[in-house]
C-alpha cells in the first residue's frame, strides 16, 4: 500500500508537469476557453439577452454536453496511450512499483488539469452571465448557487469521463478512437433518446446534479432535465461510483497486463 | 557471486501466428554474456522475457532464481536497456534518470547522485540538463544505459545497446559492460554484430530464427563456422580470366562463372586472405572488377551455414 500511495505521488506530480507542457493541452484550453468567450461576444451585443439563457444553454450544450467528454477523451486517452504510443511505458513496467499507481497517479494528475479547467471556465462564464443588464422579470435572474452547481457538474463530469478514458487505455491500443465512438454514439446520442436508457449514460447523472438544484433555470434548455432526476448527491454517489469502478477495473487489468512493443 | 544467472526450460514466446522463441533450454552463469543473431532471430523477445516485460506462451524461465513478469524483486535487482530509443522527449537527461530512480526507492538526494554518477559513467554528464528530445540517437542510447545501471543492479539487460553510436561511442560503451562486469554485475548484451561482442566477452549464445543455435565461447563457435565454406560474389568485365586466376588459389575451395552480367561465385575457407589476394589479382589481370559482395558480411549467412 504505501508502495502504491508513493508511486501515485511521484507518477501525479510528473505526469502533471508533463501533461502542463503537452500540446494538447493547447487544444483542450481553447476549447474549454470558447462558452466564456461566446458569452462575452453575446454580452456585446445590443440585443437584450438574459444572462440565465447564455449561462444554462453554453454551461450545457457546450461545456458539459460537447467539451467535458471531448476534453476528457484527449486527455484520458493519453493517459497510458502516451506511454503506449511513445513506448516509454517499459520503463515503467520494469520498476519496482505497484503497476495499478501508473495509472491512478497519472490519471489523478490528468484529472487535476482539467478539473481546474472546467471549474475556471464554469465559473467564468458565470461571471460573464452575471453581468448582463438585470432582466424585468425575476423568473429570468440568475439564482444564487446556479454557477457554483454548473462548476461542479463541469468537474463532476471531467472526473468521470477521464477515469473511464483513461482505463480504455489500458485495454485499448488506440483508445481515442474507442472514447470518441463511446462518446458520440452512448454520451451523444443514448443520452439524448427519451426513456430509462439515459441512466447507461454519464451526462444522465450530470444533469440530475444539475437539474435537481435548480429545475427551473434549466427549463429554458431542452432536454436537460430528466423526467424523475435523482437528487444531487445521489448523482454525485453514481458519478463517483462510476469513477472508481471504472479504474479499479482499470488497476486491476493492468497487474498483470503486457504490451508488445516494437522497436 | 556465483550460481546460474538465469535458467529457461523449453521457453517459447509467439506474437499471434509468428514465433518469437521457440524452445528455448539453456542455463547462463553470471557474468557478461553476449546474444548474437541476425535481425529476427528472437534476441530481442528471449530479452523481453529476461527483463520481465512480456510472459513466455510456453515453458519456464528464471532469472536470478526469480520468474520475470511484473516481478517488483527481480526489477530491483536488474535493470533494462531496451531496444527502442523511445525515452521521454519533453524531460532532461537528468530528469529521466532521477524521475526513474524515485521509482526505485531513492530519495530525491540519492536519485538526484546516482543520476549524476550514471549520466557521468555514459559520458553525459555535460548533456545532463538538456532535453531528451535534442539528444542525438547516440546520446540517447547511452541515457538509456544510464537509466539501466543507475541504481547498481546486480544483472544488466541491454537490447542492442551499440545501436546509434559513433566508433568511439561503441568502445567507450564496450568498456563500460566490460567494467561492470569486472566490478561484479552480470550483463546480458544483444547484438546482431559478432565483433561487438567479441570485444566485450567470450561467452556468446548464438540465435536464428527464435531457436538457440550454439552457445559458448566465442572461440568455439568461431571454430563451428569455420568449417563452413564463405561464399563470395564478384562481378567483373572479363569473368573468365579473372576465375582462372581465382581458382589457382590454394584456399579457394570453388569458382563458378555465371552465365551471364560477369557474375563469379567464389567458396573459400580463408576470407581475409582471400581478400587480400583478391586486390592483387584484379590488378594483375586487369579483369575489371565492378562489384564485390560477401555473403557472410552480415551473420545472417553464417547462420545459414549453420542451420545447412
Amino acid at each position: 500500500m504505501l508502495n502504491f500511495l508513493r508511486t501515485t505521488w511521484l507518477l501525479y506530480r510528473t505526469h502533471l508537469v508533463r501533461t502542463l507542457r503537452a500540446r494538447r493541452m493547447w487544444l483542450v484550453a481553447f476549447g474549454v476557453a470558447l462558452a466564456p468567450a461566446i458569452a462575452w461576444v453575446v454580452a456585446q451585443s445590443p440585443r437584450t439577452i438574459r444572462g440565465l439563457d447564455v449561462l444554462t444553454a453554453l454551461g450545457f450544450l457546450l461545456t458539459i454536453n460537447v467539451m467535458a467528454p471531448l476534453a476528457s477523451v484527449i486527455v484520458g486517452a493519453a493517459v497510458l496511450g502516451e506511454e503506449l504510443e511513445d513506448r516509454t511505458i517499459t520503463y515503467l513496467l520494469t520498476r519496482p512499483i505497484s503497476r495499478p499507481a501508473i495509472l491512478v497517479g497519472r490519471w489523478l494528475a490528468s484529472a487535476t488539469v482539467l478539473v481546474a479547467l472546467f471549474a475556471a471556465s464554469a465559473a467564468l462564464l458565470g461571471w460573464v452571465a452575471g453581468g448582463f443588464p438585470p432582466p424585468s422579470n425575476e423568473k429570468y435572474v440568475i439564482p444564487p448557487g446556479l454557477t457554483g452547481a454548473l462548476v461542479g457538474a463541469s468537474a463532476l463530469a471531467v472526473l468521470t469521463y477521464s477515469a473511464l478514458f483513461s482505463t480504455l487505455g489500458v485495454f485499448f491500443k488506440h483508445p481515442m478512437i474507442v472514447g470518441l465512438g463511446y462518446a458520440f454514439t452512448i454520451e451523444g446520442f443514448l443520452a439524448n433518446l427519451p426513456g430509462k436508457n439515459q441512466a447507461l449514460t454519464i451526462q444522465y447523472y450530470v444533469r440530475c446534479f444539475l437539474a435537481s438544484q435548480h429545475p427551473q433555470a434549466w427549463a429554458g434548455v431542452e432536454d436537460v432535465v430528466p423526467r424523475e432526476p435523482l437528487d444531487a448527491a445521489q448523482a454525485v454517489r453514481w458519478l463517483l461510483g462510476i469513477a472508481l469502478v471504472a479504474l479499479a477495473i482499470g488497476a486491476w487489468a493492468l497487474r498483470r497486463k503486457q504490451y508488445e512493443l516494437t522497436a | 557471486m556465483s550460481g546460474a544467472l538465469l535458467s529457461a526450460d523449453q521457453l517459447g514466446r509467439w506474437y499471434g501466428q509468428v514465433v518469437g522463441l521457440s524452445d528455448l533450454t539453456l542455463s547462463l552463469e553470471r557474468g557478461v554474456t553476449g546474444l548474437v543473431g541476425p535481425n529476427g532471430a528472437g534476441k530481442s523477445t528471449f530479452l523481453k522475457l529476461v527483463a520481465g516485460e512480456i510472459r513466455p506462451s510456453r515453458g519456464t524461465l528464471e532469472v536470478l532464481g526469480l520468474k520475470p513478469f511484473a516481478n517488483a524483486e527481480l526489477f530491483r535487482r536488474a535493470g533494462f536497456c531496451p531496444q527502442q530509443e523511445a525515452l521521454y522527449e519533453d524531460m532532461t537527461g537528468l530528469e529521466v534518470v532521477r524521475f526513474l530512480m524515485r521509482l526505485h526507492g531513492f530519495s530525491a538526494a540519492e536519485a538526484t547522485r546516482r543520476a549524476n554518477e550514471a549520466l557521468d559513467r555514459v559520458g553525459l554528464g555535460d548533456a545532463r540538463k538538456r532535453r531528451v528530445g535534442g539528444y542525438s540517437k547516440g546520446m540517447r542510447q547511452r541515457a538509456k544505459i544510464a537509466q539501466a545501471i543507475a541504481h547498481g543492479p546486480e544483472l544488466v539487460v541491454a537490447d542492442e545497446p551499440f545501436n546509434g553510436l559513433d566508433p568511439v561511442g561503441r568502445a567507450e560503451m564496450t568498456a563500460l559492460f566490460a567494467q561492470a562486469g569486472r566490478e561484479g554485475m552480470s550483463v546480458l548484451v544483444s547484438t546482431h554484430v559478432l565483433h561487438e561482442v567479441e570485444a566485450l566477452t567470450h561467452e556468446i549464445v548464438l540465435f536464428h530464427r527464435g531457436r538457440l543455435l550454439a552457445q559458448g565461447p566465442v572461440g568455439q563457435v568461431r571454430q563451428l563456422l569455420s568449417r563452413h565454406p564463405r561464399r563470395v560474389e564478384l562481378r567483373a568485365r572479363e569473368p573468365r580470366r579473372l576465375a582462372r586466376a581465382l581458382v589457382e588459389l590454394d584456399f579457394v575451395l570453388s569458382v563458378r562463372v555465371g552465365p551471364a552480367d560477369g557474375r563469379i561465385d567464389v567458396e573459400t575457407f580463408e576470407l581475409e586472405r582471400f581478400f587480400e589476394a583478391l586486390t592483387r589479382i584484379a590488378a594483375e589481370t586487369r579483369a575489371g572488377v565492378t562489384s564485390l559482395e560477401s555473403h557472410d558480411a552480415s551473420l545472417e549467412a553464417v547462420f545459414d551455414y549453420l542451420v545447412a
